[in-house]
């Protein structure tokens, strides 16, 4: 790994860190021990984690207790103030998508096992509406007004673009009340692809009062190659020309410590918009995990950003939407 | 059960010709319980298949009979306890032994119908483990049957369907909610039972719309491939209840024929179950068929439709497709199928045309064929050998 900021920017950065809350809105680990040793390497107070498997019987909700030493799972930002408090990292659990029977009463037992943001679509079209590589995408379905207006009755982020169709998050802009979120993207302005976002949609969402992560995928930000750090710094300045400072944050969307091998399903991770092995899903230059993270803080200062922007963009962005969703 | 079927004379030469034919499909013998359980033989011979295919095209084969079905009662119970659920009700568990009285009394009506095989809901739109537990009741349901059903996985079951004097019930598949991207999984279902799919049910599914959505996409990323999939797999398609769009597109990229198991004609009634012009030529050109439906909401605007709605949908579909593409749809049931306040389908009771309600109502529809001046042949093809003819050629034995 190497990086254009000299030693003393970079403890510069890590101790303004430790001044805000930084915020990952969305993470694609589940939960490891190298996430855990990662998020505290990088200062990282709070992760949204992708918890597909949110039940009872998930081996997810015995790691937090064995971590609660390093681990306190949230459900409301004032948690996420406690936890930093307590010295711990605040973990959030989230969907990518929802994959319910047509009896969406069970939302409210997910809810009470601590999901609290949740995507609706997974790249190819579902029972609620089409995804980001559907060769017809179209609106909600029946079913998928119901979804919409359930995450939110319970008061859980609804979470659009990305992997959903422009056509599907749009229609879900017209249902939602409220700010909507797209956790994890990137500007499709500056890479083309299936999964990047038009600036259109990504001025929709900030129209909510939402807020738009931006994600570390390496083949989202660059087409061939390794993609630098200020290949990703460039999304930053582009996201907030188009849509301000106050609706940007952190999606990164890696995948740590799992050693993923072989073949991905080409049905749901099509070529056009995926790498096809699992060896080749890489990150931007020095975000492999989240050890890079002050590499981030220190290349916003570095371009300019004032501390209260990159306090926001960092976290503080993610927290006030979260707030005014989550209601605590 | 009635060792003579009148109904059937016309069609089945003899119980000589159906053992050779039987014999043939290496179907003789069996397990040694009754001397003839149907067991997966070797292919026919050339000159056996010939016989196979005069026997299986007189058959009488029917579409989805959702009255009929091992699963109707589980259905039945997982809708009420659904809405329970929501008012706070605790659960009943629903009697297996009530259910399977019910499969006997709709297969004796069958057989007394001369009805040899008939489609029967084992899947609708339920993911695992409900699945498994549908596919359970299927087999146990035909075990315990056994005297009188047979389970149609392949044309040696619709082989011995025929042969034996059973009633053949042909697992129907309504929605791939357990297979989804997995598309490895139909052959795994395939192998289970699931020898005719439907993509998408009523509404938007992983591969397409259905007929009551809000909008009318063509087939999603995964639809496509899995269309391929279940061709490859030698699944029927049936595409009932798919929306107009995904369903041409359907029909745009399937190399084998597929069918319509209960969809009606939108120049006679314009219903979104129903069928465009456009549609029944496409189907056509691919060797397809289309099965009549006699649910009420299909067949006219009339709140108590007639058997003659059927005959008219059923003359459009011959006249607009050919007579090798007309099927029996029939699709009886008591199920609910309103899901959202905008399905253009009304709550059960349904009000099934008058004197056309059941299979022990088929002897009216074979008049009425008669006097529209259906000849022996052509209503030979209408009752089973269209619909036969498309088994074969997915299936396989012999090309269609």
């Amino acid at each position: 790994m190497s990086h254009p900021f000299d030693p003393a920017l970079l403890a510069e950065a890590r101790a303004l860190q430790d001044d805000m809350i930084v915020v990952n809105g969305l993470d694609a680990s589940l939960l490891n021990e190298e996430v855990v040793r990662t998020l505290k390497a990088g200062g990282v107070h709070m992760n949204m984690s992708t918890l597909p498997d949110l039940s009872l019987s998930s081996p997810f909700h015995q790691f937090m207790l064995d971590h609660a030493d390093d681990l306190t799972p949230v459900t409301t930002v004032a948690g996420i103030h406690a936890a930093r408090a307590a010295g711990k990292v605040a973990v959030g659990y989230c969907w990518q998508w929802v994959d319910l029977d047509e009896d969406l009463s069970q939302l409210a037992g997910y809810h009470r096992i601590g999901l609290r943001s949740s995507g609706i679509v997974y790249n190819v079209g579902n029972y609620i509406g089409s995804g980001c590589v559907d060769p017809n995408p179209g609106p909600l379905s029946h079913y998928g007004i119901q979804v919409v207006e359930a995450l939110q009755d319970l008061r859980i982020v609804v979470d659009i673009g990305g992997h959903c169709s422009e056509a599907t998050s749009y229609d879900v802009l017209q249902v939602a009340e409220g700010p909507v979120v797209c956790s994890h993207t990137n500007p499709l302005a500056l890479r083309d692809n299936p999964r990047a976002m038009t600036d259109g949609l990504m001025r929709a969402i900030a129209d909510t009062g939402g807020v738009i992560g931006i994600a570390a995928f390496n083949f989202f930000v660059v087409a061939e190659g390794q993609a630098t750090l200020e290949d990703f710094l460039r999304q930053f300045d582009h996201m907030i020309d188009v849509v301000g400072v106050e609706h940007v944050g952190l999606g990164l969307d890696q995948i740590i410590g799992r050693n993923d091998r072989g073949p991905v399903n080409p049905v749901t991770l099509p070529p056009e918009a995926y790498p096809q092995r699992y060896e080749d899903w890489i990150y931007v230059e020095g975000l492999d995990d989240f050890t890079g993270v002050p590499l981030i803080t220190a290349g916003l200062m570095e371009r300019g950003y004032s501390p209260d922007d990159v306090e926001k963009i960092m976290g503080a962005n993610w927290l006030r939407v979260w707030e005014e969703v989550w209601g605590e | 059960m009635s060792s003579r079927k009148i109904a059937r004379r016309d069609f089945v030469a003899g119980a000589a010709t159906a053992s050779l034919a039987l014999g043939a499909l290496g179907c003789s013998g069996g397990d040694g319980d009754n001397g003839r359980d149907a067991g997966r033989g070797p292919v026919a011979a050339p000159g056996e298949q010939d016989r196979l295919a005069q026997i299986l095209d007189q058959a009488v084969v029917v579409g989805p009979v959702p009255i009929a079905s091992p699963i109707r009662g589980l259905q039945a119970e997982r809708m009420r306890l659904a809405a329970e659920r929501r008012a706070g009700i605790p659960a009943r568990v629903a009697s297996w032994d009530h259910e399977l009285a019910h499969v006997r009394t709709q297969v004796r009506a069958a057989n007394a119908a001369g009805v040899n095989a008939f489609m029967v809901p084992v899947v609708v739109g339920e993911h695992e483990p409900a699945v498994s537990e549908n596919l359970r009741r299927f087999h146990e349901a035909v075990r315990a049957l056994n005297d009188e059903v047979v389970a149609v996985l392949d044309l040696d079951g619709l082989a011995a369907a025929v042969a034996t004097d059973r009633v053949g019930l042909i697992p129907w598949f309504q929605g791939a909610k357990m297979v989804e991207a997995d598309l490895a999984l139909f052959a795994a279902y395939r192998a289970s039972g699931a020898g005719i799919m439907a993509p998408t049910h009523l509404w938007k599914m992983p591969y397409g719309d259905g007929a009551f959505e809000r909008s009318d996409q063509g087939l999603t990323a995964t639809g496509w491939l899995a269309i391929r999939a279940m061709n490859r797999e030698r699944i029927v398609i049936d595409l009932s209840g798919m929306g107009p769009r995904s369903s041409l597109e359907a029909m745009a990229t399937s190399e084998h024929p597929v069918i319509f198991s209960h969809s009606n004609a939108r120049a006679v009634h314009d219903h979104p179950m129903n069928l465009s012009d456009e549609h029944l030529r496409a189907c056509a050109e691919l060797g397809g068929v289309v099965g009549v439906s006699a649910f009420p909401a299909c067949l006219s605007a009339d709140a108590r439709p007639t058997l003659d709605d059927v005959l008219n949908h059923l003359d459009h579909i011959v006249d607009t497709a050919g007579m090798d593409h007309a099927a029996l749809g029939l699709d009886f049931t008591d199920l609910p199928r309103k899901r959202f306040p905008s399905d253009p389908v009304s709550v059960p009771p349904y009000r099934f045309p008058e004197g056309f309600s059941g299979f022990e109502d088929l002897s009216r529809l074979r008049e009425g064929l008669i006097s529209r001046g259906y000849g022996v042949g052509d209503r030979a093809r209408v009752l089973g050998g269209n619909m036969v003819r498309v088994l074969r050629r997915v299936w396989g034995h012999g090309a269609g």
